[in-house]
């Protein structure tokens, strides 16, 4: 069990004393992943243990030759919509089930450079569109604290990978939750940042103005290790924050703790509607803790409610067009051409390409889109969008950031969940705001209700990350719940 | 009750040709009954009025596209790993007929 | 009845040549002649994740048009996404430019002045969009209707198009070709497309009669055929009317080597390209300061080259607007002036005999080996009467297909006229010798005259001098004349 559930930062520490020791890490999480990935099911693809070994030397090789590698040897799991060169990038769906990216994300160039490695590539829902990682074309993934549980979605195999100790750091993405999400059922931290720090390029894409890849890890500290690799400007990303330099997170979240400034924090009333009542008692334990140190105000701000719909207007939308390209002329899931029209054709390849939840999300994007439908849906979902950035750019002018619960349920059961659309949807509640905002959140563990864990939410203003780590750290500290190993 | 069904059915097939998407009939069935409670979810945005002077919001970040120099640079990825799951033919790029018939 | 009004708007794409990158990827726009797929990235491929990054210069040139066809500007330059299905079509929908809700083209409401059988009119601009190049589809019989599947070359996905789109204000084909015309020399004059190179200007025309259906006119090539396709389809349309029948609303392909248009579709409902602005793509302002620092750098416009022309050169408007029209003709024709002083006989050779070999040869520009060295070169041998006139004729059609220099080429077929005075007189005196009857009549019958001129010239073989050999001749007849 050594080094598994070995934080990050003190193991890069480790390595640039003693580089080889490397190996011995990387064959710990081979063993783990041997003996507990048939039954979490955290990847869809794994890179094999020579190709990782091989790459493993080279990065010993360059910390020999005197080379500071902030993430020195470090395995991460990347979620299989994160383009990597070489490396099968499924999406978890058969319509990219052999598609092989000829380049590399520029998240994955990032880690790559800072001396990390890619271990594989983690289940999730298809094309992002889930919260259970039960719409995986090929398998669903298990909770690592209740194998009968889902470990929440989409990010659900990066979770599951990072939870069950199969790595130690992971790449998610997160369109209304997808990070955040399956970092609160599996006890573990995850940060969607905001839009525009991270580069989507190489992301692919379920919906682009809400779409952020953001770090996940056992603790907020590693968290803020993988941030500062993937927060940097981009050229090939538009939507990417103009910035001048990169920020070390890590170094400011130790120095923001020292200081230990007092935090102004907001409780908006209607995000803690329909919180299942045990999730609510363990989640008002840890705010209560947190307030006695801290300046703590319930607000209200009613347009909340209707944040949600409009969320899946505008992801659906977006899908709709962004789904377009798989026809399965340049790549992809692929038919017979010869003979047949293009309308047949492109016909077949999606429909059996795509699953249900998938194809109806594109088929009600198109909806949404159409002529005489457009301004009804579209249109007025982008106006409570504008409402709700309004409101908060208000709000955040008078808090530093916002108390929510990451998850208004605990973990359901496999099938539980995934036979009432809006049933599902409503799960996403509290995550959707920040990505409909822009704005950065956080989700860390604070607790177990039934055994099962219980996450609470940080959201602050656009580029507040280190704020939110700070107030991340602080449940850390009264929890004392960081780098948590499950009864595998 | 009857009318509606027919029309759920023309809306579907009006979005299979949109999106280029079939649904099997066992799929219909299923989305025909999640449809009406998904667009009823998304209704609930009318009860906020028109909105007549809130301007949407499309881009949540409020900077411009950067311009990128006019400079051509030839892709170093080969074509055999940019196009390894296309069907080619003497270069080019095998796709179906584009008339029918 | 059949003669109520034609209504003709054009929809203009064309290809901005002179940028050295695609719209929204670094791949060169050098494809032309490239094996198929070399000239492609994962960008303009549309492989899954990839984001577009707008090329600044593109921009700039969709202002400088904007400006020179008297257009109202956007303050922003929007993308939007439009969406249509086709295996050409990487991402199955293209990013363009739209007026809609969040959206706006990159221009409106502009104007071009045209003049056409010597009265000027005003065509609307309706809008001015930049949008991005599908790739091509081949077939591989070289049919579409025979072959058994399509091929696509990627090389040219990406590349930047703006399309202008008129309001229906052209009611001819004439003017049709008069407004093409003026379009072109002005794009050719901001320096922002090659309209020879293949693909680089297609056109789609709006025509309907009357009350009738409006037909679209697909992807038509060159203003000549735009000119050849309006005019057939006006003659089917009408004929259809004619015949009581109703002209239908659809979409038509124009096949320029039959000449004729074919129904593609019939069009029952507006296209639905549910578009919207592209969220890859924040808006990007239009500033004041850069219309101002495009506007510095705006060439000279086709309207004042031509009274420039007329001022700097003593040209006619005639003469001046028909060698602006082809932006290549009046450079021609400025380096010509510089060497070259009658700058009347230089635009009468360019617009005359030199235009009709280079229609004849179908050249294009850049086939044309004439260089502005040669034809001064060739007007200054006619002042100096070393060769005639008919003689210029012979030479033109070398000088512009082979480059050949007109005093090698003369030299070669010894075509110098015969100045010679001594010379000439042998022979004058020769003829008058043999055609003793024919000069006797000369002495009274001035007409006479000519006949033993042209006895000179037969012997020269064309190439005694004219005014010449008519001095020798009326010397030695009043020679005779005493004689007697």
């Amino acid at each position: 069990m050594k080094y598994i559930y070995e934080p990050a930062y003190k193991l890069v520490d480790l390595f640039h004393q003693e580089p080889d020791k490397i190996f011995d890490y990387i064959d710990a999480v081979f063993n783990r992943i041997k003996s507990v990935e048939s039954k979490v099911k955290s990847y869809i693809t794994l890179r094999s243990y020579d190709s990782v070994l091989k790459e493993a030397e080279e990065v010993v090789l360059r910390i020999k030759k005197g080379e500071h590698l902030p993430l020195a040897g470090i395995l991460i799991a990347v979620k299989d919509n994160i383009s990597t060169r070489g490396l099968r990038t499924t999406c978890a769906s058969r319509i990219l089930e052999n598609y092989v990216p000829p380049y590399d994300a520029t998240v994955i160039k990032m880690i790559k450079e800072a001396g990390g490695i890619v271990v594989g590539k983690t289940n999730m829902d298809e094309f992002a569109m889930g919260s259970t990682t039960e719409n995986s074309a090929f398998f669903p993934t298990h909770n690592p604290w209740d194998l009968t549980r889902v470990p929440g979605g989409s990010s659900g195999g990066s979770a599951a990978a990072i939870s069950a100790g199969e790595t130690t750091l992971a790449l998610g993405s997160d369109t209304g939750g997808s990070i955040r999400c399956p970092a609160a059922f599996t006890a573990t931290v995850g940060l969607k940042p905001t839009y525009g720090l991270v580069s989507r390029y190489g992301l692919i894409a379920y919906a682009s103005s809400l779409d952020q890849i953001g770090p996940m890890a056992r603790n907020v500290h590693d968290v803020a290790l993988l941030l500062s690799i993937i927060a940097t400007h981009d050229s090939l990303d538009s939507t990417s924050i103009p910035r001048i330099q990169r920020c070390n997170f890590l170094m400011e979240l130790l120095d923001t703790m020292k200081k230990r400034p007092r935090l102004k924090i907001a409780l908006v009333r209607e995000l803690w509607k329909g919180v299942e009542e045990d999730v609510g008692k363990v989640l008002h334990n840890v705010l209560d803790k947190l307030c006695s140190e801290h300046m703590c105000e319930e607000v209200s701000i009613p347009i909340v409610h209707y944040a949600l719909p409009a969320y899946y207007v505008i992801a659906m939308a977006e899908a709709s067009s962004n789904l377009a390209r798989y026809d399965g002329v340049r790549y992809g899931l692929s038919t017979t051409k010869e003979g047949r029209n293009w309308i047949e054709v492109f016909s077949e390849v999606r429909s059996k390409g795509f699953g249900f939840e998938v194809k109806k999300r594109i088929a009600l994007g198109a909806f949404i889109l159409s002529a005489g439908y457009q301004e009804q849906y579209y249109i007025r979902a982008l106006k409570v969008r504008r409402i709700l950035k309004v409101e908060f750019d208000k709000l955040f002018t008078k808090f530093d950031v916002i108390a929510l619960p990451t998850m208004p349920i605990k973990p359901p059961r496999l099938g539980e969940a995934i036979t009432d659309p809006i049933k599902l949807y409503s799960m996403d509640i509290d995550t959707v705001l920040a990505n409909m905002i822009g704005s950065p959140a956080v989700s860390v563990p604070a607790g177990f209700a039934n055994a099962l864990p219980v996450a609470v939410q940080f959201m602050g203003k656009p580029l507040s990350e280190t704020t939110l780590l700070y107030a991340a750290s602080l449940i850390e500290e009264i929890t004392k719940l960081h780098d948590l190993k499950p009864p595998l | 009750m009857a009318s509606t069904t027919e029309a759920d059915v023309d809306v579907i097939e009006h979005l299979e040709r949109l999106a280029l998407i079939k649904f099997s009939q066992e799929e219909r069935d299923r989305l025909k009954k999640e449809l009406r409670k998904i667009i009823e979810f998304f209704d609930q945005l009318r009860e906020l009025g028109e909105l007549k002077n809130i301007e949407p919001l499309f881009h949540v970040l409020d900077i411009e596209s950067p311009l990128r120099d006019d400079e051509p640079r030839r892709c170093e990825i080969p074509q055999n790993e940019l196009l390894s799951g296309a069907e080619i033919e003497q270069g080019y790029v095998k796709a179906p007929r584009t008339i029918s018939g | 009845m059949a003669e109520s009004g034609v209504k003709i708007g054009l929809e203009i794409h064309v290809q901005l040549t002179a940028l050295k990158s695609k719209l929204f990827c670094s791949c060169p726009t050098d494809y032309r002649g490239k094996p198929p797929n070399t000239n492609i990235c994962p960008v303009c491929l549309g492989l899954p994740g990839v984001l577009p990054v707008v090329n600044r210069k593109a921009i700039e040139y969709a202002i400088m048009v904007a400006l020179a066809l008297n257009c109202k500007l956007s303050n922003k330059v929007v993308f939007v996404r439009k969406h249509y299905f086709y295996p050409d079509l990487p991402k199955n929908y293209q990013i363009s430019q739209y007026d809609g809700i969040g959206s706006t083209p990159l221009c409106r409401d502009g104007y071009l002045q045209i003049r056409v059988n010597g009265k000027n009119k005003v065509v609307r601009i309706r809008r001015i969009n930049i949008e991005e190049d599908p790739g091509r589809l081949t077939y591989p019989t070289g049919d579409i209707a025979t072959s058994r599947y399509s091929l696509v070359d990627y090389n040219r996905s990406g590349i930047a198009l703006l399309e202008i789109v008129t309001e229906p204000d052209i009611h001819t084909p004439q003017e049709a070709r008069a407004f093409l015309t003026k379009l072109v020399s002005i794009l050719e004059h901001l320096g922002i497309t090659d309209i020879s190179l293949e693909g680089a200007f297609r056109v789609d025309a709006n025509i309907s009669i009357g009350g009738g259906g409006r037909v679209e006119v697909k992807n038509i090539g060159s203003i000549k055929d735009v000119e050849r396709a309006l005019s057939y389809e006006i003659l089917r349309q009408r004929s259809i009317v004619a015949k009581g029948g109703v002209v239908k609303r659809e979409t038509r392909h124009w096949d320029s080597s039959k000449r004729i248009t074919v129904s593609l579709r019939v069009k029952e409902t507006e296209e639905d390209y549910r578009y919207f602005p592209d969220p890859d793509l924040p808006p990007i302002t239009i500033s004041d300061e850069l219309v101002k620092q495009v506007m510095e750098r705006m060439p000279e416009l086709p309207d004042h080259r031509i009274k420039r022309f007329m001022k700097q050169y003593g040209l006619d408007e005639y003469r001046a607007t028909v060698l602006v029209m082809e932006k290549w003709l009046a450079d021609l024709f400025e380096s010509v002036a510089k060497l070259y002083s009658n700058y009347k006989r230089i635009a009468d050779l360019l617009i005359t005999d030199f235009m009709r070999w280079v229609n004849e040869f179908r050249l294009t520009p850049r086939d044309v080996k004439a260089t502005p060295q040669v034809l001064a070169k060739l007007l200054r041998l006619l002042d100096q009467g070393v060769i005639s006139i008919k003689i210029v004729k012979e030479i033109l059609p070398e000088i512009i297909s082979k480059g050949v220099d007109p005093e090698d080429y003369i030299k070669k077929k010894r075509l110098t006229r015969i100045a010679d005075e001594e010379y000439l007189r042998n022979i004058v005196r020769e003829i008058i010798h043999k055609n003793r009857k024919a000069a006797l009549d000369a002495l009274t019958n001035p007409r006479a005259i000519n006949y033993l001129i042209g006895m000179v010239m037969k012997q020269t073989r064309g190439r005694a001098d004219p005014s010449i050999t008519a001095k020798l001749v009326r010397e030695e007849l009043a020679r005779l004349k005493e004689e007697k």
